[in-house]
Parts: structure tokens; sequence; C-alpha cells
């Protein structure tokens, strides 16, 4: 015996059929009686629903306990992670009334005018200045030194991506000083990035938002800088129409089948046929079978058939008296022939329209498919080019650019760029190893959770959701490996590098790490990380 | 192979959306859900049993289950029907264990040229009925797992969120699923007299 019956083409109850077993009234009366006591049925039947409830308990006293806590104070804007690891300043002592340049040892060349300072009384500075300084090079320092990158631009928020960043202060008898209104530091930055939309961008901390100070000197003699981009290939991802293309194409219904009346000589052998005089047929084209129209059999008004049944219910197999045989159905149900004819050819109508239309659907995926390979083509054609151009230029391309621009102010600058990355958003649950208040407690304690991407030099905060408990709200890039920081106020650094990430999503520190011995030390364990071989992982 | 795929628009999943979560608070409009897949669900059921009092009957138990586990239901972007799906496959297979009957394959015939498409076979009648011999040979998982993709017309989609598994692994099972479905054409062609040797009449469309 075959393990499955196979219905082909077999008619379903009709919808009046459905609908008469159809009855909301009677599952809604079934659905209250089983809700009513599917509660008590569980707890009768597995008693660690008790255990489940005292744990319910418990934790609803533990937030009852939790949101009792006073609100954390307002955090600090600048906030080291570990602030004995912090990135050291450059100490430099000068007179003010003469200009002087100073070259410090990645490159960066400071040129200070002539009586450029005042102090906080508005008076020119004249005893001896001390210049500090410090530069924050990759993510890898903007974190170390905990400055924050989110740039609010006529209430949009984006986050500053860094061609280079530094830190300048000055300070005579021990207090600080400031740069005179009309008086303007000159920098040459070196720089490894050599992108032409960067501007620069004043950190105020009062405000807690990066000012627009201008753009950099050195935009237009650039020219390396505007290589083109790596060519886009957006429908290559497109898996589904890589593989199904041709699948939206409808193919038309069957061909309706044709309809006629014919005499049985043995109607009578069958139950479904008996008694009926001038039954109407339609008939099935199948191959190996004669078409009686075709070959001149039909009409015939003398014609006399034999049927038997052939493998389908309700479908039989004609052999005419005089040779030929063909497969027909039975139109049961048919009001007249004329009706069934009329009914056919309104059919057959529609069948031939649906055909053209198929016809044409199927001419315009061949031609897409055509174009979709020739635009590959092309693709890869542009690509090869473009990384042959890229090789070349990689050859002769020495490891940055000297960027020339003006500070104002004192303080934190950096040549930054607005960023609108593409990134995917989620909310997520931090903890670490089983403590899941873990996120809870880095938000009472004002601690900033930040994520760095390798491929782009900036650090991007992640948001607390505010009424969520321990939730935070991340943006991060799919394809990268991320990596995620954090640290608390006993100054153990957290971290966790991700890709993979599902909806459901928990992010869960391994290790707490604390050893550094001084801020180079930890910059390096930050950057074995990035490199992906960090420890315990 | 041509796909009549079943569409649902984001507009009518955010209105169904807003349904459930209506019906989670109030079971009474659960109606109206009751009302949009019942016969979807019937024609489902019954295509596998081929007996209406007994697909009444499980429908009956389809309904009753999503009803009790609707404050369960979390949205997964597919229509709420995949979920429906998910609770009658099981419902269906609980059948086919008490009952010891035969599982019933439903298909339209246009589906099964479909198929032939999709494991690269043309039409002719030989190659139909040799993929209704494979059809024995696979196991009733394959078997659903076919006639979800084939004759429901799910999209990776649905059936993972059916199967409760990732698109790609439905993607995945999909292929081999079909690729098993060939070398078992191959093993039946190779067999003699098991398939017309002559060359068959071409079923023309026109």
């Amino acid at each position: 015996m075959s393990k499955y019956r196979i219905h082909i083409d077999k008619n379903p109850p009709s919808k009046a059929r459905i609908d008469a077993y159809k009855d909301f009234d009677s599952l809604h009366k079934q659905y209250q009686v089983h809700s009513r006591y599917e509660f008590w049925r569980n707890l009768y039947r597995n008693p660690r629903y008790f255990a489940v409830l005292v744990a319910l308990i418990s934790v609803s006293v533990l937030v009852y306990q939790s949101s009792l806590k006073t609100p954390s104070t307002e955090s600090a804007f600048i906030l080291p992670p570990i602030p004995p690891k912090d990135i050291p300043l450059l100490e430099e002592g000068l007179r003010p009334q003469e200009a002087q340049s100073f070259t410090y040892e990645n490159g960066t060349q400071i040129h200070v005018p002539a009586n450029a300072f005042i102090d906080e009384d508005n008076q020119e500075v004249s005893g001896k200045v001390e210049l500090r300084y410090r530069e924050f090079r990759d993510a890898a320092d903007i974190f170390i030194a905990g400055i924050p990158m989110d740039y609010d631009s006529a209430g949009k928020s984006y986050t500053l991506e860094s061609a280079g960043m530094l830190e300048i202060l000055a300070y005579s008898a021990g207090k600080p000083v400031y740069l005179k209104e009309e008086k303007t530091l000159e920098v040459e930055y070196f720089s490894p990035y050599k992108g032409v939309d960067y501007n620069v961008y004043h950190l105020d901390t009062v405000e807690r938002n990066w000012n627009f100070e201008g753009e950099d000197l050195l935009r237009e003699s650039l020219e390396e800088s505007k290589f083109p981009d790596r060519p886009a290939l957006e429908y290559i991802l497109d898996r589904e129409a890589d593989t199904f293309l041709t699948r939206n194409v409808r193919i038309p219904n069957q061909k309706p089948g044709r309809v006629f009346q014919i005499a049985l000589s043995n109607a009578a052998d069958y139950t479904l046929l008996s008694g009926k005089q001038n039954l109407i047929w339609e008939y099935i084209q199948m191959p190996n079978f004669v078409d009686p129209w075709e070959d001149g059999l039909l009409p015939n008004a003398a014609a006399i058939a034999r049927a038997k049944p052939y493998r389908a219910a309700g479908v039989f197999l004609l052999e005419l008296k005089g040779g030929g045989q063909f497969v027909a159905r039975p139109l049961l149900d048919a009001q007249s022939f004329e009706v069934a004819l009329a009914e056919y050819e309104e059919k057959l109508v529609a069948y031939k329209k649906a055909l053209i239309e198929y016809n044409a659907q199927k001419e315009l995926a061949k031609k897409k498919l055509v174009e979709r390979e020739a635009a590959l083509k092309a693709y890869k054609d542009e690509l090869a080019a473009w990384e042959a151009k890229t090789k070349e230029r990689d050859s002769l391309a020495t490891s940055g650019v000297y960027r020339r621009f003006i500070i104002k102010k004192l303080g934190i600058n950096q040549l930054g760029r607005k960023l609108e990355y593409p990134m995917m958003q989620l909310k997520v649950d931090l903890s670490f190893q089983e403590d899941s208040s873990f996120g809870e407690r880095l938000a009472d304690q004002g601690r900033r959770i930040s994520l760095i991407h390798p491929e782009i030099n900036t650090v991007f905060s992640c948001k607390k959701l505010e009424g969520e408990s321990g939730k935070y709200m991340i943006r991060f890039d799919p394809r990268s490996q991320n990596l995620l920081c954090v640290s608390d106020k006993e100054e153990n650094l957290y971290l966790l590098n991700f890709r993979q990430i599902s909806t459901n999503l928990r992010m869960k520190f391994k290790n707490r790490e604390s050893s550094f011995s001084d801020h180079a030390s930890l910059k390096k364990h930050l950057q074995n990380w990035l490199d992906k071989i960090e420890p315990n992982n | 192979m041509a796909l009549r795929k079943r569409s649902i628009s984001q507009q009518e999943m955010q209105e169904e959306y807003l349904l459930i979560e209506e019906a989670k608070k109030n079971p009474a409009r659960f109606g109206l859900i009751y009302e949009r897949y019942y016969q979807q669900i019937f024609l489902f059921v019954y295509k596998r049993l081929a007996d209406e009092e007994n697909t009444a009957d499980i429908c009956s138990q389809v309904f009753l289950k999503a009803m009790l586990s609707l404050k369960k239901y979390k949205f997964q972007g597919v229509p709420f029907s995949a979920w429906l799906y998910r609770i009658a496959i099981n419902e269906i297979n609980q059948f086919f264990r008490n009952t010891k009957s035969q599982r019933v394959i439903s298909m339209e015939g246009k589906d099964l040229m479909d198929m032939a498409e999709e494991v690269e076979e043309d039409h002719s009648e030989a190659n139909l009925q040799s993929l209704l011999k494979t059809f024995q040979r696979l196991s009733p998982d394959e078997i659903q797992f076919i006639e979800l993709r084939f004759f429901e017309k799910m999209s990776f989609k649905e059936l993972a969120a059916v199967y409760s598994i990732t698109e790609n692994n439905a993607k995945v099972r999909m292929y081999r699923l079909i690729n098993k479905m060939k070398k078992l054409m191959l093993d039946l062609k190779m067999k003699q007299g098991d398939f017309d040797l002559s060359l068959p009449k071409q079923d023309s469309q026109h």
C-alpha cells in the first residue's frame, strides 16, 4: 500500500459547506470554560508554578526597592572610564610675547602667535605660559579620554567621525589663561584620514555639545581625497531576487477543456452517469490520447462512446465506437449545453488573454535577467578597475596627510564630520556573567556605554532607555566586529566583542578587567580586542 | 518556476496586529480573526485529511488553542496565519498519530507542474508520474515542507515562522529536499520499466 493518497485537482468543499461548520459562539464558550480553569489546573498539575510565583513576588519586591533608590546625579560630560589611566598631557613652557612653534611626537605642529593670551580678568598675560597638549588619534584614545562624540545640530542628532582631535590648555602661575578673541593658533596635524568633508569643531563643556568652528585649510590640496568610493552593488545582496527572479511570473491556469455532448453505450454501468440523457462533458487534454477535434472524430452527432474510469475520481476515458480514445469529465451540474458552451468560451478568452500576459511577463523576466547579468558584468569590470586603481594609489600614497586648521578656543578641538551611518538600532539587555542587574547599576552610577567599531574613527554612545530596567539602545554595524566597552565606578573595565546579533538581544560581559599599569597598557589591551585577539572570548 | 504568492499588504498586517492586540485584551474580538482565517485553515486541513467532519474537529481545536495561547503570540513580521498553520500542523500530526490513517496529499495539476519545473523536469506524463512516485518515498515532515512551499505558496519568511527556524535555514532545507527529490527521480529512471521510455507527446498550452 502506498504511503500517501494523492488527490489531484479534486474540488474542495464549497464556501457554503465550510461556513456551515463555523461556530464562533461555541468556540468562545469552550474558551471561557478552558481559560477559567487553566491557571488552577496548571498550578495543580505542576507545583513548580508555586516556586515561580514566589520568584515573581521576590522580583517584584526587588524592582520596587530599586525604584525607591534616589536618581543618580547628572553624570560628568567628559568621563574617562578609568580616570588614573587617562591620556596624559604634554607640557611646554613658552614666552607669551614671542611667536613660537612646537612639534609633537606624531608630527603635529602648533604655531602660537605673540601676545595671544589673556587671564580671567581680560588682562594680557606677560608671565611664563605653560602649554598643555594631548592628542586623541583613534577610537581607543577617544574612549580612554571619555570624550563624547554625539553632536546635536539644529535638533538633529549625529555622531562625529574624527580625522584628528587634540586638547590644548594654557596656564600661567597655575591659573588657566585664554586666547584673545582676535588671536588664533594654527595647527598642522598629521592625519591618516584623507577625506575632504571634515570641519573643525570645538567641544563646549558648558553647553555639552560640539560647536562648528570652520573648515580646514588644506581641503583643496588634498587631490588624493577625491579618490572615488568603492563601487556599490546592492542587488548582489538580494539573494531572493538572484535565485528566484522568474518566480514572479504567473503561469495562467490550465487551458479550459472543450465542452461537448456524446451518447454513451454503457452509461448504466456507472451510478454517476446512469439515467442521465445528453450528458455534457468537458474534454481534458492528456498526452498519448487523441484530440478528437484535431483528428476529425468530433463533432459527430452519431458518435457513440464507451466510458471507463480514468485515474482521478469523476474523470473518464471515452472510447469512440469508430476508434480513438480521450479523457473527459462529465459536467453533472451544468444547466444546459448552451450555457456550458458559453462558459467554456468565456474561460477560453480569459485563458488566451492570461497566456498573452504570461508570455509578455516571461519575456520581461528574461530581459531583466539579461540586464542583471550585464549589470553584474559591468560592476565586476568597474570593481576590477577600482581595485587596480586602489592598489596603485596604495603603493604610491604616504601614510597620511597634513591637515592645517585654526583653533579659536582652547580646550578640545577636532576635525570631524557628521556621521549618519546606516546602522542597525536595537534594544539590548546588559548583564555581567549571571548578574542581570548590571545594566541598571551602571545607569545608576552614571556610566557611559560606548561602542567602537574598528573601521570608523569614533566612539558611539549607547543611550539608556528610560523606564526600561537595564535596557540600552545601541547602534552598530552588523557587518563589523563591534566592541562594546564600559567601566564601573570601581574602575573595572568590561569589554564585549560581537558581530552576530539576534533580535532577542542579551549582551553578556564575561570578564572584569582592572590591572593596567598605565594608559599605554590600557590602550594596547583595547587595541588587542579591536584586532580580534581578545583574551577569554 | 512560478509560485502564485499569497500576499498580505503591510497595512493589512498592521491592522491584523492591532486586531490581535485587541483580542488579547478582549477574546470576543478574536471572532474577526476567526472569520478571516477559518476557511483558509479549513481548506489547509481538509487537503491533508480529505474528510470534512474530522477537518471541522481539527479546525475547532486549532482556533481554541490559538485563543488560549494568544497572549504568548509575538508578532514576527509575518501574517498571523503562519502561527495558525503551525498549530494546525501539530494538530494534523497528532490526528495521524492517533488514528493511523493514511495521509492525503492534495494538489492542483499546475502545482505538480511547478514542482516538476523545480526539479528541472519537463511536464511529460512519465515525469509527472515519477514525481508522484517520489512523493511516496518522502517522510511526512518532508511532504509537509513541500506542501507548504509549493502548494500553499508560503514564502521562506512564513515557512521560517511556521517551523521556528531562520529564513536561511528554510532555504537550505528546501534546497536539500529538492536535491533529494532529484536523486530519487534519477533512481526511478534507472529502474527499467518503471517509466515510459517512449517519447511522450508534448502537452501544448495552445
